[in-house]
């Protein structure tokens, strides 16, 4: 990990319910954090130094080491069956790349302006702050993002993502979990979701790309009044709602869905939007 | 140090970025375990291959024309080929060779896909929208050989979640299970409606993006089952 040799230092506390632990990291030195059960709280702050203060499960085995540029620490379980919960809160260099991993732990990371990389199966993942870089994925977990990250990408099958603030560059992903967005100026956006509703409402900057899919889930685009925008909407079976523009949707090919092309100040944005059988509303913020 | 805990370490052993004083219990547990001596055996391996790649590489000035005649060549034999391509990945020998270098290349390639953005944080990543970018299928026909890959890959992905299951919590495969038959049911209504009208772009277009959701959901689930 890192271009520097990691001095790996084994810290067995097995014995031990509590743990606290510094060591020197660099301000954009990276750190991996692995613990399934429990929580994970991440801060970020203005030292070159990681610290760690946690709460053992009973029997369970802290380990952490590295080097100035790259560092990690994990928990073993002592028994892997049924893992006891672990609290670890961690205070990192706010530019640290930080990558955390966790099985049923929920994520919390605040004050981190580096890169972030959060995995999590169940648990939930929430985020404040504006990362440089943020992908967070979860199975079935929940995922909320405050903050305006130039570059995010957050993925959930069942879990439900909101992200309220602003992106250059925004993907976001789900199977049945609702999709939110709230807040200031986006780019390229793109959201797709099977079966999970789409809440957009933001601003669109004019040279901007913007891709909204779903199969069956419902899309809601609102955007500020004289939003220069060009939007491209089409459904194989679902209806469209437009109360943006004065154009009305078209019948589609099969006579139950529809198409509607139109330009709404002048055009500008590119919006393509596509469902399936989902309904789709365009219209002004309220 | 356990096997759980030096299954953490084995990408670091093999970069060398381990300091001795671990290096010898690591080294002492990869001599007694066949596990680790064979995941240390395939990153190695990964690691001497990928180093041979070459940075990039110029698609031939004639290589869309060769992938359409391709295409053109491949649409009647695809029936054929199917059943054929069935057949052998029904195999056991080639199922359990396709897992092992799915788990391999997973690990690998997290790897080097970690220590590469740990060397370099603002590497440059895809960006969110496809318009103009991302490849997807021109025809019924291309979308065909396409989902046969996505087939493939969502068999053997399966197989290997299958053997992993028993790691996730059981809430967790129930809820996962349902993710993927919401996923299965939008692919098949897709489907028939791809039937009715073959030549629809837009329908092609959804329906190969609902199967990469299916993919990538299978392998985001196997990685995070397989420790870091």
């Amino acid at each position: 990990m890192g271009a520097a040799a990691i001095l790996f230092i084994s810290s067995p506390l097995v014995a031990q319910k509590k743990v606290e632990r510094k060591i020197p990291l660099g301000m954009e030195g990276a750190l991996r954090i692995v613990n399934m059960v429990g929580s994970v709280v991440v801060h970020g702050w203005n030292k070159d130094t990681v610290m760690v203060r946690g709460t053992l499960g009973p029997g369970d085995t802290f380990f952490m080491g590295g080097g100035y540029t790259g560092a990690k620490m994990f928990v073993e379980s002592a028994n892997d069956r049924d893992p006891k919960p672990t609290r670890l809160e961690v205070w990192v260099p706010a530019r640290a790349r930080v990558w955390v991993k966790t099985a049923s732990a929920s994520i919390d990371v605040s004050d981190v302006t580096g890169g972030l990389d959060l995995y999590t199966v169940s648990g939930a993942i929430d985020v404040t702050g504006n990362p440089h870089e943020l992908n967070a994925e979860a199975i079935d977990g929940d995922i909320h993002i405050n903050g305006s990250p130039p570059w995010v990408r957050a993925k959930s099958a069942s879990g439900t993502i909101v992200f309220q603030g602003a992106s250059s560059d925004a993907a976001f992903s789900t199977v049945s979990g609702a999709v939110k967005v709230d807040g200031g100026v986006f780019e390229r956006t793109k959201i797709e979701t099977v079966t999970g509703n789409i809440n957009f409402s933001g601003q669109l900057d004019r040279s901007g790309a913007f891709d909204f899919d779903t199969h069956s889930g419902s899309i809601d685009i609102a955007i500020p009044e004289k939003t220069p925008a060009s939007f491209s909407v089409a459904t194989i079976a679902g209806a469209i709602t437009n109360t943006l523009s004065k154009t009305s949707p078209i019948p589609g090919r099969f006579g139950r869905g529809a198409e509607l092309t139109t330009d709404v100040s002048g055009g500008g944005a590119k919006v393509s939007v596509r469902a399936f059988k989902g309904q789709v509303t365009i219209r002004r913020t309220k | 140090m356990t096997h759980e805990v030096i299954r953490h370490l084995l990408d670091d052993y093999v970069t060398g970025e381990l300091t001795e004083d671990a290096r010898g219990p690591v080294a002492d547990h990869i001599a007694a375990c066949e596990i680790c001596r064979a995941e240390v055996e395939s990153l190695k391996e990964i690691l001497a291959r990928a180093a041979e790649l070459p940075k990039s590489i110029d698609p031939p000035a004639d290589a869309w024309l060769n992938i359409r005649a391709a295409i053109e060549r491949d649409k009647s034999a695809i029936a054929t080929e199917h059943t054929q391509l069935e057949r052998f990945w029904r195999r056991p020998y080639v199922l359990a060779a396709a897992v092992v270098l799915v788990a391999v290349l997973s690990s690998g390639g997290t790897a080097l896909y970690m220590n590469s953005r740990d060397h370099d944080a603002n590497s440059a990543r895809a960006t969110a929208t496809n318009q103009g970018t991302e490849s997807t299928p021109a025809s019924l026909a291309a979308f065909t050989i396409e989902e046969n890959t996505y087939l493939r890959n969502v068999a053997v992905l399966q197989d290997v979640l299958d053997q992993q299951e028993a790691s996730l919590a059981p809430e967790t495969v129930a809820r996962l299970k349902a993710s993927l038959h919401t996923i299965d049911e939008a692919i098949f209504e897709a489907r028939n409606a791809l039937a009715r009208d073959p030549a629809n772009k837009m329908l092609i277009e959804m329906l190969s993006g609902t199967y990469r959701q299916k993919v990538d959901l299978l392998r985001r689930t196997t990685e995070m089952t397989r420790g870091s």
